[in-house]
């Protein structure tokens, strides 16, 4: 049975004066998936969420979430969670008053049972009855979380749930959106700068560029149509020669080495000779996933 | 019992204008100078006691509104809270309407009315007989009040940056009162429109002489009585629609 469209983003364009942010990016995101939003800083993905949450109006094209504009009609976003780029939240009361008060907002029937759930859920327990000034960084991340998730939304829209977090911090929001979206069928569109990290997750992807969409499809697709391989490594310039004289064409940067397969059948040769390599020259790791999004982002697929 | 959610996010609002903080405690105390003051002086009237009094009331209060009021309105588009605000299920007119009750209004309401309360508690022989005007004269104060507050809170969603807000507040405070005071001193006779035009600036003053008949050679007519309501009705109109319509944080 096909899946009902929860978001549509049709044509939108967004001018900044006279500049756009936004070039007639499109995509739409349907019920219980999950599709990341991926583009260096600047690309206009923040503007992007914000369209879509109803912050910012478009300059052209329409934005349908829940069937009506997001900017016009305030049942649109009923259910909609919204996690900001910059976890903030009012500090004026405690977490647990605080997500009370947004289940009030969303005419929750339950608000108090409704808070205790999100802390939960947010893995806030012990930390209730603090304000949001009073949080780690982390704990404020999970704080936006829980108040994005207070009323029981069918989509989160999240833009950079984990940035300014530690690596380990990084893996549990993630585990957490996931799990949210496995068990408990939530849509969710996220955005990243992290191509590793969107793709672990999405079902589809979204490339932005300079306000542009250069790419929409699965990650995998993206992946399998690069050609480029980084190898991280403490020589690159052994690792570079030694590659260079099997025939790769090479490119060396501070501490990895940048190849260009002629074509992707390659990859597993190269593979092979890494492997023979490795006894010479070490070799801390392989990527070809955020490799694959330089190279669309320079513009050589897409 | 199930509130409208327009009440929920105005006392979400509200808890944060009502933070306390140092300069909340000097408002309050410069709000009861006056009062302090009062000792000092004679009374004939409940109006020249409301005078008196909820002049100084009325600077601390204008000051409290571009410091906390009109910065705190552009702060919440710095630190981007009022993203927040915009993604709850409220139509953008009501958010805006819920930001000049909470932001403007109730504390512009509650710093006059302090001290008029305990000043009417002082001087209950007084104000008893004369109630009626006294409430006038407080509702007056509370217009000019709120009408201050409707300027910055229209400042502050163009100035974007608190420190921003609050400076260009100011400044509006103090060029608005010394025109008040340019137009009168031009003015060649009371019956000129400047004349008219620079009492109308002072909402108080105008239901003050109206009251009194004090320091006026004709009574205030409609352009005086209508100037700052009328002023206040367009900028919170205006700030209505501007938010509905095109504000962007």
């Amino acid at each position: 049975m096909p899946r009902t469209t929860v978001l549509s983003v049709e044509n939108i364009w967004k001018y900044y004066g006279r500049t756009p942010a936004l070039r007639g990016v499109s995509f739409s995101v349907r019920e219980g998936e999950l599709v990341g939003l991926v583009g260096p800083n600047g690309s206009g993905k923040t503007t992007l969420i914000r369209i879509i949450v109803g912050i910012l109006r478009a300059s052209r094209g329409r934005v349908s979430l829940r069937g009506s504009d997001p900017f016009r009609e305030p049942r649109s976003r009923e259910g909609l969670g919204y996690i900001p780029e910059r976890p903030v939240l009012p500090s004026s009361m405690s977490i647990r008053e605080l997500l009370r008060t947004a289940a009030m907002i969303y005419s929750h029937p339950r608000p108090s049972d409704a808070a205790e759930e999100a802390l939960a859920i947010a893995g806030l327990e012990g930390h209730g009855d603090k304000s949001f000034d009073e949080l780690s960084a982390g704990l404020k991340q999970r704080a936006a979380i829980a108040h994005a998730l207070v009323h029981e939304p069918e989509i989160i829209v999240a833009d950079e749930p984990t940035s300014n977090l530690d690596p380990v911090e990084r893996l549990k929001i993630l585990e957490l959106l996931a799990d949210l979206n496995t068990r408990r069928g939530l849509t969710l569109l996220f955005t990243s700068h992290v191509l590793a990290e969107v793709s672990r997750l999405s079902e589809r992807i979204v490339v932005l560029l300079r306000g542009e969409r250069v790419f929409y499809g699965s990650p995998r697709s993206l992946v399998e149509r690069s050609r480029l391989v980084r190898v991280r490594t403490s020589e690159p310039r052994r690792l570079a020669y030694a590659l260079s004289k099997l025939g790769y064409s090479v490119g060396e940067e501070a501490f990895s080495v940048l190849i260009r397969l002629g074509s992707r059948s390659e990859l597993g040769k190269l593979l092979r000779d890494l492997s023979e390599i490795a006894g010479e020259v070490p070799i801390f790791s392989i990527d070809t996933v955020e490799a694959a999004l330089e190279e669309l982002l320079r513009g050589g697929a897409g | 019992m199930k509130w409208p959610r327009w009440v929920v996010l105005a006392y979400l609002d509200f808890s944060d204008t009502l933070r306390p903080g140092i300069f909340d405690a000097l408002v309050v105390t410069m709000s009861l100078v006056g009062v302090v003051l009062s000792y000092l002086e004679y009374f004939g009237s409940s109006p020249a006691l409301a005078m008196s009094i909820l002049s100084p009331t009325l600077l601390a209060t204008a000051l409290y509104l571009a410091l906390r009021s009109s910065a705190g309105l552009a702060h919440m588009a710095e630190d981007r809270v009022i993203d927040v605000y915009l993604s709850y299920p409220l139509g953008r007119s009501i958010v805006a309407g819920v930001l000049l009750v909470s932001r403007v209004l109730v504390p512009a309401s509650l710093i006059i009315l302090l001290p008029a309360l305990a000043a009417g508690v002082v001087y209950s022989p007084l104000v008893g007989s004369e109630a009626l005007h006294y409430l006038e004269m407080i509702g007056a104060f509370i217009v000019q009040a709120v009408f201050y507050g409707l300027m910055f809170s229209v400042i502050a969603l163009f100035a974007r940056r608190g420190s921003a807000a609050s400076i260009i507040s100011l400044l509006t405070y103090f060029v608005y009162n010394i025109l008040g005071v340019i137009l009168s001193n031009l003015a060649e006779s009371p019956e000129s429109l400047m004349y008219k035009l620079s009492r109308s600036m002072s909402f108080y003053l105008v239901v003050y002489q109206r009251l009194t008949g004090v320091s006026i050679a004709s009574p205030p007519g409609t352009l005086e009585l209508c100037f700052v309501p009328c002023l206040s009705l367009a900028l919170a109109a205006g700030f209505i629609a501007y938010f509905r319509g095109w504000y962007e944080p």
